[in-house]
């Protein structure tokens, strides 16, 4: 009990800063062993710290309580407004709206409609699809073997 | 390619020299605007691909990945724009200056049409990466985890520089379209079996595969949001393309040497599916589904048969903006309240029901519902790899449940139940934030009634 009281009186002691005063009394404690150190300092009413020691900051900003609509962009609750239209103006009218259009209408994409239409031309003339000699041999005109 | 990069650059002094109210906006539109003119690369008329001058090319393979990656980074200055709030205005612009330029490495390194440029790229978007994690990572395990991410990468990444070195002094050239002409003899021989493990360890450490994936959880997890974003969307993607680009050179030894990756591929699928249900945090949980996904994409690369490729290809694509959106989801938890364990914000359906549905859709995506093309990539994969081998259908389809499992026991735990004393007084969900998620959905779900544009070069 005593040593407990020691402790919180040493804990008030060095929490509050009262200047030299504060040091030389407590040497004193130390010394005699006596209480009546304690008289000399001065009593303040305990403010109460809440010290953490992972966190030192102060809690993160709360984006709501300034400005009730906020989209979280910035603080200006102006630019916070404008930034938003401005951003979701160009993701989905502009972004989303021309790249599913290209996607969409991309012509002959790795010439596959082309290739079934050359097959069908083919399998009209009753031919194979294709051919392992890139060009129709008949077309393929070579110079006569004079030396 | 200069439409995409010089805009690309002159973001940079585009964050520097705005005033402080248009810090954010003025990258973020801007970057929107340079991914409308990306989309630009997915038109693809033939097989070759485009080859705009000797140092930048785009095909069908690397068209998407651009597009993706493009897309991502308005997607990262919006999910950076809260965790910031409290830097000095040059911080944040230091920041933004680091995505721009992991931005403009990437663009680079997908559009190289030869492979050394494609390696410098490689290396240089470690830099930017490794910044964001140590120094704007919220734990000290964050020091850590830089130095997994970075030498993981580097001792992987060194017997390639040998090894690209090497071939380009036998083969004359290492541009694509040369060697794709050019016949391949590496044949089945010690010396040359060397050499491929060389050219392969790289993309095996980046993708991840399973038992060189220690620096994936570390680095995702202590990254902060536009870390994770970048990392889970598009950087594990370096590796697969790097795969599906350096097995032009190595055939035909790669049928021989490629079966034991494929094998710890596989059982590294189902062994991370099997960790991610026993994950106590969140981001860690999302990062080793990473894994299991990209062991899918290792096992597609490796077997080389057009199917395959294609899945390989989609599965790139729909795990990056799957992982992306899950990472989102999962930073809205941890800004509400400070830690990632997934128990201390449960039940948030009751509180968040908007969130809820984006949180439902994600896991959906990612345990690979029809019609997504997540399930379009995995089911190509399993087809093609129960045609290589009949018995591994076991541990695909044991993978599948599993992935299923997990995916359910992430949305179950922190959205469904009763919400705790702590959590309800948490604030409501921005705009900002639906805005990311839905730019995450959107594009998969367009992409998903119309996938021709993401099968890849084989299609």
């Amino acid at each position: 009990m005593e040593a407990m009281r020691v402790i919180v009186s040493m804990a008030v002691a060095w929490g509050k800063q009262e200047g030299a005063c504060h040091y030389s009394s407590l040497l004193a404690f130390h010394h005699d062993w006596s209480y009546s150190c304690l008289l000399t300092i001065k009593r303040q009413p305990l403010e109460p710290e809440v010290c953490s020691q992972e966190d030192p900051k102060a809690e993160s900003d709360n984006l709501y309580e300034r400005y009730l609509d906020s989209h979280s962009v910035d603080k200006d609750p102006v630019i916070d407004l404008w930034n938003m239209k401005v951003m979701l103006f160009l993701i989905f009218s502009v972004a989303i709206a021309l790249v599913a259009t290209f996607v969409t209408y991309l012509p002959d994409y790795k010439m596959k409609e082309w290739a079934g239409g050359e097959a069908e031309l083919q399998e009209a003339q009753s031919l194979p699809f294709i051919d392992s000699n890139y060009f129709h041999l008949s077309k393929i005109i070579l110079p006569d073997d004079d030396n | 390619m200069l439409k995409i990069l010089i805009p690309t650059f002159m973001l940079i002094p585009l964050t520097w020299w705005s005033k402080n109210p248009w810090l954010w906006i003025n990258p973020t539109t801007h970057s929107l605007l340079i991914s409308i003119f990306s989309i630009m690369l997915l038109y693809h008329n033939s097989d070759l691909g485009y080859y705009y001058n000797t140092a930048f090319s785009t095909d069908s393979l690397s068209g998407p990945l651009l597009v993706l990656s493009c897309w991502l980074l308005p997607l990262m200055m919006m999910a950076s724009q809260s965790h910031l709030t409290k830097e000095n205005s040059n911080r944040k612009k230091t920041y933004l200056t680091m995505l721009i330029t992991l931005q403009l490495s990437l663009i680079m390194a997908f559009s190289s049409s030869e492979l050394i440029m494609f390696y410098i790229l490689f290396e240089t978007t470690l830099i930017p990466t490794l910044i964001i994690i140590t120094r704007w990572g919220n734990q000290t395990e964050r020091l850590n985890a830089g130095l997994y991410f970075l030498f993981y990468t580097l001792m992987g990444s060194l017997p390639l520089l040998v090894a690209l070195l090497f071939m380009h002094n036998n083969l004359g050239s290492l541009h694509i379209l040369t060697t794709t002409m050019m016949p391949n003899t590496l044949n089945f021989s010690a010396p040359n079996s060397i050499l491929w493990y060389a050219c392969m360890i790289a993309f095996m450490v980046k993708m991840p595969l399973y038992g060189l994936h220690l620096w994936l959880p570390k680095a995702h997890v202590e990254a902060p949001i536009a870390g994770s974003m970048v990392l889970a969307a598009i950087l594990l993607k370096l590796g697969g393309y790097g795969i599906m680009r350096i097995t032009i050179f190595t055939e035909p030894i790669t049928m021989h040497l490629s079966y034991p990756f494929i094998i710890l591929s596989m059982w590294g699928m189902v062994m991370t599916s099997s960790i991610c249900l026993r994950q106590t945090d969140l981001k860690s949980l999302i990062a080793y589904s990473s894994v299991s996904h990209m062991g899918l994409v290792i096992i597609a690369a490796l077997m080389q048969s057009t199917l395959s490729f294609m899945g390989a290809t989609t599965l790139m694509i729909a795990h990056g903006l799957t992982s992306s959106m899950l990472f989102c989801l999962a930073n809205t938890n941890y800004e509400r309240i400070h830690s990632r364990t997934m128990i201390l914000a449960r039940g948030l359906q009751t509180i968040l029901p908007l969130m809820f549905a984006w949180w439902l859709l994600a896991s959906l995506a990612n345990l690979a519902l029809p019609p997504t093309i997540n399930l379009l990539g995995e089911l190509t994969v399993i087809i093609s790899s129960f045609s290589w081998s009949n018995f591994s259908i076991i541990l695909l389809g044991l993978n599948t449940v599993i992935t299923a499992l997990y995916s359910l026991h992430m949305l179950t735990t922190s959205q469904r139940g009763k919400f705790t004393h702590h959590t309800y007084p948490i604030k409501p969900s921005f705009t900002r934030e639906h805005i990311l998620m839905a730019l995450h959905l959107i594009p998969l779900l367009i992409i998903s009634l119309n996938p021709k544009i993401i099968l890849g070069i084989t299609y």
